[in-house]
């Protein structure tokens, strides 16, 4: 029996490096500009960004979930994250994800006295199949270490097969794309061709009609 | 047992997303992982877009040694095993240019040291962890192919906006550049020149 507990706990701390997490040290400014961080995404998949930020007196972090459109719609806002803080957002369209990040410095600190402040952040960012809480699955459902792994694969075929539709679908367009191009300039080049052939042959004749009128030659 | 456990960390562990940050021209970006003694950190970058596609980077060890540093490239790695306990810490630089904000996709991996003898292992269990391997390399390869074609369809469509504004100005200026030269011909002092040129050959023809 310890052997498979030994086992589970295994196949637990082998699948749970899947996960993107970065630590960075942010430093105050009194009008901060924004860090942030992109992540690829698909439509409809599950982002849970997990920020852990240190104590730091006299600033104030905020996080700030953005999409890659244009206009930078944002998913998710939130002030003063303190401690351990867990935001999850789903994508609504093709394209990134990006979380920014901005240190407010207390407008009662001087700013040559905040030069050596600094909060240090660790951020997760989790996307689609590893946003998955599965260990409360295999609580809920009393599976094994081994069920929940292969559930955890499944999930894993799944988001392939998706993303895989994804490529053929654009391929296509792609393929669309090229064809119309190269149609294009095969026109273009005997269109040109054809017209500088003609413009030069029309220009000869106009300009003898012209001269042979105005007596300049016979 | 030990060593097939790590060996097999470091695959899975491989299989992450990847972030992408704007380093602005004259500024670096730096994180850094704390690590044990023994655990093991990789990371590989890539230079998406900006200026001439490189980045200095840079890998520092907790007393401030330079473990890794590989200058002006577009893509690389780094992969080192901690010999002391501490904080890692690894910046990309874009110090070198004064114009162009550089955008860099980069992946960390850490591997935990586990000092942990294991039992042995059913073959099923196996089985399923080289079935995980394959199907999350399949995944990092699809991630890649995804990010590219992405790039490739944006210039493939550009390509094609571009060839037809360039045959429509040709076009209008290959007609007018004809048009333009007729009427120039015709008003210029040429004619007037050739015509001089004709009444002085008769005058000179009548004063013979």
């Amino acid at each position: 029996m310890t052997s498979r507990r030994t086992l589970s706990f295994l196949l637990f701390v082998l699948l749970a490096p899947l996960v993107s997490a970065i630590k960075l040290a942010l430093p105050p400014a009194r009008v901060p500009a924004p860090k942030c961080i992109w992540n690829a995404v698909h439509t409809h998949a599950l982002v849970i960004v997990t920020a852990n930020v240190s104590p730091g007196p006299s600033q104030r972090v905020d996080i700030e979930i953005i999409d890659s459109t244009p206009q930078r719609n944002v998913y998710l806002s939130k002030r003063d994250v303190k401690g351990e803080t867990r935001l999850a957002v789903t994508a609504h369209a093709e394209g990134e994800v990006g979380v920014c990040l901005k240190n407010w410095l207390s407008p009662d600190v001087k700013t040559t006295l905040a030069r050596n402040m600094t909060r240090t952040i660790d951020l997760d960012i989790d996307i689609g199949v590893d946003a998955v809480d599965y260990n409360a699955i295999a609580n809920q459902e009393s599976l094994s270490g081994l069920e929940t792994e292969m559930r955890k694969l499944e999930g894993v075929v799944k988001e392939i097969e998706d993303e895989l539709d994804y490529l053929k679908k654009r391929e296509e367009r792609f393929a669309t794309t090229n064809l119309s191009t190269n149609q294009r300039v095969q026109n273009f080049a005997w269109f040109t061709l054809f017209s500088l052939i003609g413009l030069g042959v029309w220009q000869i004749f106009h300009l003898r009609a012209y001269f042979k009128r105005k007596y300049l030659i016979d | 047992m030990t060593l097939l456990c790590i060996l097999l960390l470091s695959v899975l562990s491989t299989f992450v997303s990847a972030h992408k940050i704007t380093v602005e021209a004259s500024t670096k970006e730096c994180f850094f992982e704390d690590l044990h003694q023994h655990d093991q950190m990789t990371v590989t970058y890539q230079v998406g877009e900006g200026g001439h596609l490189d980045i200095d980077f840079w890998l520092t060890d907790p007393e401030g040694d330079v473990l890794a540093k590989q200058i002006r490239q577009s893509t690389g790695s780094a992969s080192i095993t901690a010999e002391k306990d501490g904080r890692y810490e690894y910046c990309f630089s874009n110090q070198m240019s004064t114009m162009a904000d550089k955008q860099v996709s980069f992946n960390v991996h850490g591997i935990i040291y586990i000092p942990e003898e294991a039992d042995i292992v059913a073959p099923v269990e196996r089985e399923i962890r080289s079935l995980a391997i394959g199907l999350l390399a399949v995944k990092d390869e699809q991630e890649y192919i995804v990010v590219r074609e992405r790039r490739h369809r944006d210039t493939a469509e550009s390509t094609n906006d571009r060839v037809k504004w360039w045959s429509v100005l040709q076009a209008i200026v290959l007609f007018s550049v004809v048009a333009w030269q007729i009427y120039y011909l015709k008003v210029s002092s040429v004619y007037e020149m050739i015509q001089e040129d004709f009444i002085h050959r008769i005058a000179s023809h009548f004063s013979k």
